[in-house]
C-alpha cells in the first residue's frame, strides 16, 4: 500500500515528474558513458602495458628493484633457463621471458641517435606481432639475432625503414664500449607516444652479446588470464630463494598507475558534480510536494500516521524517483554507449602516438553504481522535506485544506 | 461519579477545565477557557458556536491533533494529555473517526483504498481490510463507486467515502467539524441523516461541530462551546 501511495505520489505532477526523472537520468547517463569510457580506456592502457612491456608478473633480484646495486652487472639474474623451464610447467603462465632493457645509440648512415632496447625473445614469444601493431616490415623470427624492430617515432627521426642496416653502440656490463651490426625487420606503434619515440626491440641474444653477458635483468611472466596474477604472484613468490621478488604488472606500469589515479580524482569530481545536481533537483521536487500536500500531510496525521511512518513515506517517494531516474539513465547511457560506439569517433589522446577510436564499454559494475548513487542520493536530498513534513503541526497543516 | 462512569465504560469523552491558548504574532489568544464537557457513548452531539468560538479547537483536542494548555481530557478512558506524540498517533488510529469539512480525502486513491487506509496503520491483512473497507462502502451507499478516485465524485459522494473511512474501524468516536458546511442544503441533510442512521445503527458516538440551525435541530443535545454540559 505504502509502496503503490509512493508511485501514485510521483505521479501526481507528471511535468514535475518527468522533469526531475530527466535531471536523474542525465546525471546517470553521463556517468556512464564517462565511466565506460574511462574504464575502457585503463582497459586497454592495461592490456598494451602488459603485452609490451612488463607482462603479468616480473620477477628479479631486490637490489635490481631497490636500485641498491653498486654496479649494473650485481642486479641480473643468474641461471634463468633454468628458471624459465620450471616457470613453462606452470598450467596458468603462457610464457616466460628473459628480458634486459639498456640504452645505447643507433646509427643509420649519418644520424645517430640515443635509444632504449627491449630485449624479447622470438623463441617462446613468437613474431612479437600478437603484441605489437607493426606498421611496416614485421617482428622477429626464432632464427633471426642481430635485427631490431623500431618504434614509430624512432624510425622517422633516424630516417630508417624495414631491411636497412644499423649499427649499435653500447657498453657492456663490464663498461667496455661493444657494438654490433643490426637489420630492421619492422617498424612498430605501440600507441604511446613516449614508447613509440624512444624504444627498439631486440632479441634476447643479440641483446645479451651486445651487453657480453648470459644473464637477465628480469623475467617477465604472460600468464592465461590477467585475473590469475595474484594468485600466481603468491606461488611463485614462495617458490623463490630469497634475493629476488617477483612484482604484478600493476606496481610497476608508472604510467598505468598514474592514469588510474588521475581517473579516480576525475570520476570523484563528476560524481560529485552529477550529484549535486541530483541532489538540488530532488530537493525541489519533494520540497514543492511537501508544500503542496501540506493539509493531507494534516489529514494521514490525523487519521493516526506518526512522524516516523510520515517521514519514510516521503523517503520512499524519493527513492521511487531515484530508482525511476536511474533505470531510465541506465536506458539513456545504453543508447548513448551504442551510438557513440558506432560512430567510431576518433580522438588523440594525451601522451599517446596515434588517434583512438573511442570504445566505450559496459561495465556492470559503472551501472550498479550509478544507479545506486542516484537512488542514496535522491533519498538523501528528500530528507529535509520529508524531515519538514513528519514534524508539522497537525491542526496548523489541516488548515491548509480550507 | 464521573471518574466511575467512565471506568464502567459510560463516559466516551471526560473534559475538565479545558483551556487552550496559543500565541499569534504578539497576542495571546485563548478560544476555549475552562470549558468542560461529558459526552455520554451512544451520543449525537452537536457542537454549536459562531465562527472562532473554538468549535474546532475543541474537536482537535478530544480528537488527540492538539494539546490542551490546561485541563484534562479523556476519551475512551485514556488520558490524553500524558500520552507522548507516537502514542497520541496510536490513540487516533485506534480511537477516533474523523469527519472534515473539506472531506480530505487522499487524491490518489480510490474511493476504497481511501476507506482502506486507516486499517492499514492498524496493520491489518490486505484481504480483512478490503472486506471492511467495502463493508463500509455498502452501509455509505457507495458500493458501485470503489475504484473512482475523489476528483471523479461529488461533494456529498466525497464526504460518504469520508464517513464510511471514519467508521471502518468501528471507533469509540467519530468526530465531525463541520461535515456539511461544503455541501449544498439537500446533500447537507443526506449525510446528516446518514450520520444519524450509523449512530443509531452501531450505536457509534458522534461529536460534531455546526452552526447551521437546520441541523442542530438533528442532533441529540447541543453543547454551545463554553458552557457547561
Amino acid at each position: 500500500m505504502r509502496l503503490k501511495i509512493a508511485i501514485r505520489n510521483v505521479f501526481r505532477n507528471k511535468r514535475r515528474t518527468a522533469l526531475s526523472i530527466a535531471m536523474i537520468a542525465g546525471g546517470v547517463s553521463a556517468m556512464l558513458v564517462f565511466n565506460g569510457f574511462a574504464l575502457s580506456v585503463l582497459i586497454n592502457l592495461g592490456t598494451k602495458t602488459i603485452q609490451t612491456q612488463t607482462g603479468h608478473l616480473q620477477i628479479a633480484t631486490n637490489v635490481y628493484w631497490d636500485k641498491s646495486a653498486d654496479r649494473p652487472k650485481d642486479t641480473l639474474i643468474a641461471g634463468a633457463k633454468q628458471l624459465q623451464k620450471e616457470l613453462h610447467k606452470h598450467p596458468k603462465i603462457a610464457f616466460a621471458s628473459g628480458r634486459l632493457s639498456f640504452f645505447g645509440l643507433l646509427t643509420a648512415g649519418d644520424r645517430t641517435l640515443s635509444a632504449r632496447g627491449v630485449s624479447f625473445e622470438p623463441q617462446v614469444e613468437g613474431d612479437l606481432g600478437a603484441s605489437f601493431k607493426f606498421i611496416e616490415g614485421r617482428g622477429f623470427t626464432k632464427d633471426e639475432l642481430y635485427h631490431v624492430a623500431l618504434g614509430s617515432g624512432l624510425a622517422t627521426r633516424l630516417h630508417a625503414k624495414s631491411g636497412d642496416s644499423l649499427t649499435l653502440l653500447s657498453h657492456t656490463y663490464d663498461g667496455v664500449v661493444n657494438a654490433i651490426d643490426v637489420t630492421v625487420t619492422g617498424i612498430f606503434q605501440v600507441g604511446i607516444a613516449e614508447f613509440d619515440d624512444n624504444n627498439f626491440l631486440i632479441p634476447l641474444s643479440a641483446a645479451q652479446t651486445l651487453l657480453d653477458t648470459d644473464n637477465i635483468e628480469q623475467m617477465i611472466i604472460r600468464l592465461h588470464n590477467t585475473s590469475d596474477t595474484e594468485e600466481v604472484r603468491g606461488e611463485i613468490q614462495a617458490r623463490l630463494r630469497g634475493g629476488a621478488t617477483v612484482k604484478p604488472w600493476t606496481e610497476v606500469a608508472v604510467l598505468y598507475q598514474q592514469i588510474t589515479k588521475f581517473n579516480e580524482v576525475q570520476n570523484r569530481i563528476m560524481a560529485f558534480i552529477i550529484l549535486s545536481l541530483i541532489l538540488l533537483g530532488i530537493l525541489n521536487t519533494i520540497g514543492m510536494s511537501v508544500f503542496e500536500r501540506t493539509g493531507e500531510i494534516g489529514t494521514v496525521a490525523a487519521l493516526g500516521e506518526n512522524s516516523r511512518t510520515i517521514l519514510w513515506q516521503f523517503l520512499l517517494e524519493g527513492g521511487v524517483l531515484g530508482l525511476l531516474g536511474a533505470i531510465s539513465g541506465m536506458v539513456l547511457g545504453t543508447i548513448l554507449i551504442v551510438v557513440i560506439n558506432w560512430l567510431e569517433i576518433k580522438v588523440m589522446m594525451p601522451g599517446a602516438s596515434t588517434d583512438i577510436i573511442i570504445k566505450i564499454g559496459f561495465f556492470f559494475r559503472a551501472f550498479l553504481d550509478a544507479g545506486f548513487l542516484a537512488v542514496a542520493s535522491a533519498i538523501v536530498a528528500s530528507f529535509i522535506p520529508s524531515w519538514r513534513a513528519s514534524q508539522m503541526n497537525i491542526a496548523e497543516a489541516l488548515r491548509r485544506n480550507i | 461519579m464521573n471518574e466511575e462512569s467512565q471506568k464502567r465504560g459510560q463516559l466516551v469523552v471526560l473534559a475538565s477545565a479545558v483551556t487552550k491558548s496559543y500565541q499569534m504574532g504578539s497576542e495571546f489568544i485563548t478560544p476555549l477557557k475552562a470549558v468542560d464537557l461529558q459526552v455520554q457513548r451512544g451520543e449525537f452531539l452537536a457542537l454549536s458556536g459562531s465562527s472562532g468560538s473554538g468549535k474546532t479547537t475543541f474537536l482537535n483536542l478530544i480528537g488527540g491533533i492538539d494539546i490542551p494548555s490546561s485541563g484534562e481530557i479523556k476519551v475512551d478512558g485514556v488520558p490524553l494529555q500524558r500520552l507522548k506524540s507516537d502514542q497520541l498517533a496510536r490513540f487516533r488510529a485506534e480511537k477516533i473517526g474523523f469527519i472534515f469539512q473539506t472531506f480530505n480525502l487522499i487524491p490518489t486513491l480510490s474511493a476504497l483504498e481511501n476507506v482502506e487506509y486507516p486499517l492499514v496503520l492498524l496493520r491489518m491483512k490486505p484481504s480483512e481490510r478490503r472486506a471492511l473497507a467495502m463493508e463500509a462502502l455498502a452501509r455509505v451507499g457507495l458500493e458501485k463507486f470503489v475504484k473512482h478516485r475523489p476528483p471523479q465524485m461529488s461533494g456529498g459522494q466525497r464526504q460518504r467515502v469520508a464517513i464510511a473511512r471514519a467508521m471502518v474501524k468501528n471507533p469509540p468516536l467519530v468526530l465531525a467539524d463541520e461535515p456539511t458546511a461544503n455541501l449544498d442544503a439537500r446533500t447537507a441533510c443526506e449525510i446528516l441523516d446518514l450520520m444519524a442512521k450509523l449512530n443509531r445503527e452501531l450505536g457509534t458516538t458522534f461529536v460534531f461541530s455546526t452552526h447551521d440551525a437546520r441541523i442542530l435541530e438533528r442532533a441529540s443535545r447541543i453543547f454551545k462551546v463554553g458552557e457547561v454540559a
